[in-house]
């Protein structure tokens, strides 16, 4: 269907078509700016036809186009469209209440606060009372039944079942914490997690989240629509960081991809610091993610300033509020339930199977005795801490696990556990989100923003044990 | 065959995907959840139509990645049918890109979502008249609940016989 312009635009589009011979369309979609099809016109052609209209209207042809597009549609719309005067919905009232500063930061804070209650409290709840009797009970019975009927002892006994007497988070069995881990720790924090996400996406909150956050961001050169990867980032980092693509340069999707690997830990990592560093009390919890905010606002407005380039404005849409539809959300959760079982679980076994190999070829052992006077001097992490942050490349929930028996015996202190439960969410993000910066970022530019992540776990790392020395 | 859902932002271009393919899609209330495309297969008349269920798009001038992946979608491959998911609350933006979309000699469904939200909002649309000035054939649909979804496949269906006729 062939769409008129004005008659001067016709002509230029006319003239562009018989001296070229390309089709009319992408003559016109060459004049409201498309790249692609501007290189196939010759400049001097191109300049020369629309010169006059640029003059005429005193502005670049682009927002000519851009004007007479909206005219069309417009003139369209007028003909076909009625709209009766009606009172706006209690929705509608709800909506600008939430994006309102006054009543929307206020209202942000408070569901912010309510969700974090709610994760904390019901993924806790599924973890002790239903997960923990569940594993310790039933679960332990059949399996050591099972495996001992067949491996009384041995290598594959103890691959299988870990070492005897060591509670499931840290016995590192591939039974026994390979299917702890995942299925009763991190599987309640995703499901809880993901239930409530999906809830926030459906009733439109989280664009108005973005309005709300808009002039904090821009401090550390990003504008709030930002705040949607960060948010997806939570569960799993992959997702967050694919995410990413919504943002329009660049220099935007580098700082959030490298603040997401620095500073937001996923729910796999969220789930084992609540149940290691949980028990010494929340206000600790409260310290690791504090620090982690630190450094999420640090390391953003450093880079803001480092880069060159500028945050452009955008406009945003603001979706109305909706309704949520419960087939919708039971589909949601569960696809991305699925997604964590195919995706993070596998890795989970090979993380494990890896400690032991590693474990049994003494390995990490010859690892530990070179990296040890860095470890111990700079960080002040016993040796030992050597298997989680190897681990830590694969993933972040079994590193996180292998500080559980360290802090048990002794052989590391709670400052300790904090500087390393904070090293392993800064210094790489683990092996399925790095390959997702490499399709997003290039080889390049990853390279760069792990280097900086290396530079700031070790930094922070540093002055960290600097301040524990000084309090403890 | 191949068709390309085509569509700005939110309007329900992953719904509609879902209930012509059964594929299972993530779907939010926000601009921007579909960042990569999906591929579905549905079956018209014993031939297959491969649906393409695009990243959601302004325009046609891309200005971030979603965007770009949107454009190539439509312009790379041989696109036989776009079906132009359009939101009826917000009919004039969202004709911005049905305008460019038909400069493209590729025929063309537009999809009015969300018409029960219009009507709700009192926005009342001609559809006749539209279908004769935009000359494509018009359906009005609201994906979430399935209402209109029989129509807008016997709309596919007719294109993919015409289609057979033709070769």
């Amino acid at each position: 269907m062939q769409i008129e312009f004005e008659p001067r635009i016709e002509r230029a589009i006319k003239s562009i078509v018989q001296k070229t011979g390309l089709p009319r369309w992408q003559v016109v979609l060459a004049l409201e700016g498309l790249e692609e099809f501007k290189k196939k016109i010759p400049i001097d052609i191109f300049t020369k036809s629309i010169r006059q209209i640029e003059q005429d209207h005193k502005e670049q042809i682009e927002s000519i186009m851009l004007k007479a597009r909206f005219g069309q549609a417009g003139s369209i719309v007028k003909r076909v469209q009625k709209v009766h005067h009606r009172h706006p919905t209690w929705l509608e009232k709800f909506g600008d209440i939430t994006v309102k500063p006054s009543t929307g930061i206020p209202l942000a804070f408070l569901v912010l606060y309510g969700i974090f209650y709610l994760f904390v409290t019901l993924a806790g709840w599924i973890t002790d009372k239903i997960m923990v009797p569940f594993f310790e009970g039933p679960y332990d019975k059949v399996i050591h039944f099972i495996v001992e009927s067949f491996f009384p002892q041995g290598f594959v006994h103890d691959i299988l079942l870990g070492t005897s007497g060591a509670g499931y988070l840290e016995s590192l069995g591939l039974l026994t914490t390979g299917v702890f881990v995942p299925i009763g720790v991190v599987l309640p924090a995703v499901l809880i997690f993901y239930v409530i996400l999906t809830l926030l996406e459906d009733v439109g909150y989280l664009p108005r989240l973005a309005v709300l956050v808009d002039s904090i961001f821009h401090k550390i050169g990003l504008h709030g629509y930002s705040i949607i990867p960060v948010i997806l980032a939570f569960g799993c980092n992959v997702p967050g960081a694919m995410a990413s693509r919504i943002l329009e340069t660049k220099r935007q999707r580098f700082v959030v991809l490298t603040l997401l690997g620095i500073s937001v830990p996923c729910m796999a990592q969220t789930a084992v610091i609540l149940n290691i560093i949980g028990p010494f009390g929340v206000e600790w919890v409260v310290v690791v993610y504090g620090i982690l905010l630190c450094i999420f606002v640090g390391a953003g407005s450093l880079l803001n300033r480092v880069l060159p380039g500028e945050t452009p404005e955008i406009a945003i849409e603001i979706p109305p509020y909706r309704l949520p539809r419960f087939s919708n959300l039971g589909m949601k959760a569960a696809l991305r339930l699925q997604r964590f079982f195919l995706d993070a679980v596998p890795w989970v076994f090979v993380g494990i199977l890896i400690v032991n190999v590693l474990y049994t070829l003494q390995i990490t052992k010859i690892l530990s005795d070179v990296l040890s006077p860095s470890l111990g001097g700079w960080l002040g992490l016993p040796r030992e801490a050597i298997y989680p942050l190897l681990i830590g490349f694969l993933r972040k929930d079994v590193a996180t696990g292998l500080i559980a028996p360290l802090l048990n015996k002794g052989i590391m202190d709670i400052y300790q556990a904090i500087i390393a439960v904070v090293i392993l969410a800064v210094y790489f993000p683990c092996v399925a989100t790095f390959v997702v910066f490499l399709k997003e970022l290039g080889i390049k530019d990853t390279l760069k923003s792990t280097l900086l992540m290396i530079a700031t776990a070790l930094g922070v790392g540093g002055l960290l044990n600097l301040i524990f020395t000084m309090v403890r | 065959m191949r068709a390309v859902l085509m569509g700005n932002p939110n309007v329900g271009k992953s719904v509609i995907f879902n209930r012509l393919t059964g594929v299972k899609v993530v779907v939010s209330n926000y601009p921007g959840t579909t960042i990569e495309y999906l591929e579905g297969i549905m079956r018209v008349n014993g031939v297959k139509l491969k649906v393409v269920d695009a990243p959601g798009t302004y325009s046609l001038i891309p200005s971030d990645k979603a965007e770009e992946v949107a454009l190539n979608l439509l312009l790379r491959k041989q696109t036989d049918l776009i079906i132009n998911v359009v939101d009826a609350t917000n009919l004039e933006r969202n004709l911005y890109l049905t305008l460019q979309l038909r400069e493209i000699n590729i025929p063309m469904i537009l999809d009015l979502n969300m018409i029960d939200a219009a009507r709700h909002r009192g926005i009342e649309i001609d559809v006749s008249l539209m279908e004769k000035l935009l000359k494509l054939p018009i359906v009005c649909t609201v994906a979430v609940s399935g209402e209109g979804i029989k129509e807008l496949y016997q709309l596919i269906k007719e294109f993919v016989v015409g289609k057979g006729k033709e070769s």
